[in-house]
């Protein structure tokens, strides 16, 4: 969509059009929902989450004043929604099941992505480390699993995940750099057995 | 040797952000430290590994149905359907009217439907408050309205606003229950002299006088 | 302190916060004012006893109840006569769409405002209030309101044989 049409869209749904708004629900809702999952490791808890954030943004559209693209104002809402779930759901869960634990209990992860590149003999490795690490990034504390999330998983410049987090370059790139060193002592054994492979 | 500096310079560059000076200085560095080989590597196989967990998606037919279940929450949120916002925009010449106007063809049966049930749903509400207005009954406000101390009060301006016979026989009944909560309450042993803080007011005398009675009964007698 | 004592306290608090506020608005009829003034006077009484506030809660809650009471009186004084005027203008065939956009927006920010300032004293309060008090509010704000749409209609009804 180019830029023109999305501001003329915008001015449109927030008189309160519905349509219009669903216009632009369509051009973000497959980028929300991938940004869902993985903030929440969890296909229906994302599709919810998406539907809130499209939800939340129609009700705050006449607050929208174009600062920030309509973009990221969304990854905003959808970040706040997500980490609020995941406070939420994290206080309910008592006794969390620890990467170590998938460790021990290998083969027990339920996969919800394809992981179809690797050839079949380091196949099934691959398919415990992906789990592994999605658990591990699951573990990471709120503010570097968000982070990290968009870097590396959404593909984002550290400039972009500035805008969107309201933090400075450095502290995103601070936050990826710790993230990244938890995730490798939380996989360390399953490190160790790639880098053999 | 420090080498959390240069891990912190892998990750800048796994995310493409390591200037070509840095690179060269990092370069340098990994070729005498095993430990931050070691430290890339295993960087380099997460990253790798994570982008496997990138993408995931619902299958294409699943999300005309998540479409029209928002579509459905957003008009009940009260957004304006297609025909409502071409009827709103229509005087201001917006160019987007036929654009709209096609839209609503294509609209489905289902919330045209909707459309109708909430437009009927309206007129009866009104018409129900409108009854109830004219017998003088007590009105009664939905949940969301009552949970708001200052919606109720808006709305009970409004119905007062026109009426000073209504709003007097109301001012009275707050104010004999102030008098009855006060007394019952039993506020005898510390007398406050209304007339001395306050302007002029018939209430606040009556308060004044109950309160010596209530503080002396044999007196009042 | 005693309960009654606590009782008296809380009258002279609110008094002298109606004093400086609502009463300051001399352009309102006597009506008008003493509507909002005794509603103020008689939810405080009875959520002082709905949720059994003690002598330090009161002592906590009450200065900014006040101060929230005068910034929403205010707000609601804006918001009645601007609905006030937007009712003549709906009459008026000759208004032009823009002063209808600015009328409505200029609403809408004003029920916006007493909204933020009503949800940041919950806030506030919330966090005087135990749990088992919180739960009360609630029930509270509910029946109180209730209550009150109820008083409307009697006064109606008497209103209404008087004339």
């Amino acid at each position: 969509m180019r830029p023109e049409e999305e501001r003329q869209l915008i001015e449109l749904a927030r008189l309160g059009d519905v349509e219009v708004f669903m216009r632009l629900t369509r051009e973000y809702e497959h980028q929300i929902f991938q940004l869902t999952f993985h903030l929440t490791g969890n296909r229906e808890d994302a599709a919810d989450l998406t539907q809130e954030t499209f939800l939340q943004a129609f009700r705050a559209m006449k607050k929208f004043r174009g600062e920030a693209s309509f973009h990221t104002w969304l990854y905003r809402i959808a970040i706040n929604l997500s980490l609020n779930f995941l406070k939420k759901s994290r206080r309910e869960k008592n006794g969390q099941e620890s990467v170590e634990e998938i460790e021990e209990n290998r083969g027990g992860a339920q996969l919800e992505y394809n992981f179809s590149q690797d050839s079949p003999e380091d196949s099934s490795l691959s398919a415990e480390f992906v789990a592994s690490l999605k658990k591990a990034i699951d573990e990471l504390p709120p503010a570097y699993r968000v982070t990290f999330s968009l870097v590396v998983l959404e593909e984002m410049s550290h400039k972009e995940a500035a805008g969107v987090l309201g933090c400075s370059e450095k502290t995103v790139s601070w936050r990826v750099h710790e993230a990244r060193k938890m995730l490798k002592k939380k996989l360390q054994s399953f490190l160790t057995l790639k880098q053999e492979v | 040797m420090n080498c959390e500096k240069y891990q912190k310079m892998i990750s800048d560059r796994l995310d493409g952000r390591l200037s070509r000076r840095k690179e060269k200085k990092l370069d340098r560095h990994l070729a005498g430290c095993p430990l931050c080989r070691d430290y890339l590597e295993a960087q380099e196989i997460i990253q790798r590994e994570a982008f496997k967990i990138g993408e995931i998606d619902y299958p294409p037919e699943w999300w005309p149905q998540f479409e029209q279940n928002l579509k459905e929450k957003l008009i009940l949120e009260g957004g304006l359907d297609g025909l409502q916002a071409v009827e709103g925009n229509k005087n201001k010449g917006n160019k987007n009217d036929s654009k709209k106007a096609n839209r609503l063809v294509l609209r489905p049966v289902a919330v045209r439907a909707l459309s109708l049930v909430l437009v009927v749903a309206t007129v009866v509400t009104i018409a129900f408050l409108i009854i109830y207005k004219e017998k003088g009954r007590p009105e009664e406000l939905p949940l969301a309205m009552m949970l708001s101390y200052e919606e109720s009060y808006l709305n009970l301006n409004q119905m007062l606003a026109d009426d000073e016979a209504i709003a007097s026989e109301f001012v009275n009944s707050l104010e004999e229950s102030i008098i009855g909560d006060t007394i019952q309450s039993g506020s005898e042993n510390a007398i406050i002299d209304f007339d001395n803080n306050l302007p002029a007011n018939d209430f606040k005398i009556e308060l004044n006088k109950l309160q010596k009675e209530n503080h002396n009964p044999e007196e009042g007698v | 302190m005693k309960k009654r004592e606590l009782v008296s306290f809380l009258f002279i608090f609110i008094l002298f916060g109606l004093i400086s506020g609502v009463w300051g608005q001399e352009h309102l009829p006597r009506e008008k004012k003493n509507v909002r003034e005794n509603i103020f006077v008689l939810r405080t009484l009875r959520m002082t006893q709905a949720l059994d506030l003690t002598e330090a809660q009161t002592a906590v809650i009450f200065p900014e109840l006040n101060r929230a009471e005068k910034e929403k009186a205010a707000l609601q004084a804006e918001l009645g006569r601007e609905i006030k005027e937007l009712r003549q203008l709906i009459k008026n065939e000759k208004v032009e769409d823009k002063e209808f956009e600015n009328r409505v927006t200029k609403i809408m920010n004003c029920r916006e405002k007493i909204r933020l300032r009503e949800e940041d004293f919950e806030k506030f309060l919330f966090g005087q209030l135990t749990s088992n008090q919180k739960a009360r509010y609630i029930v509270f704000n509910l029946d109180f309101n209730r209550g009150m749409m109820e008083r409307m209609g009697r006064a109606r009804m008497a209103g209404q044989k008087n004339k």
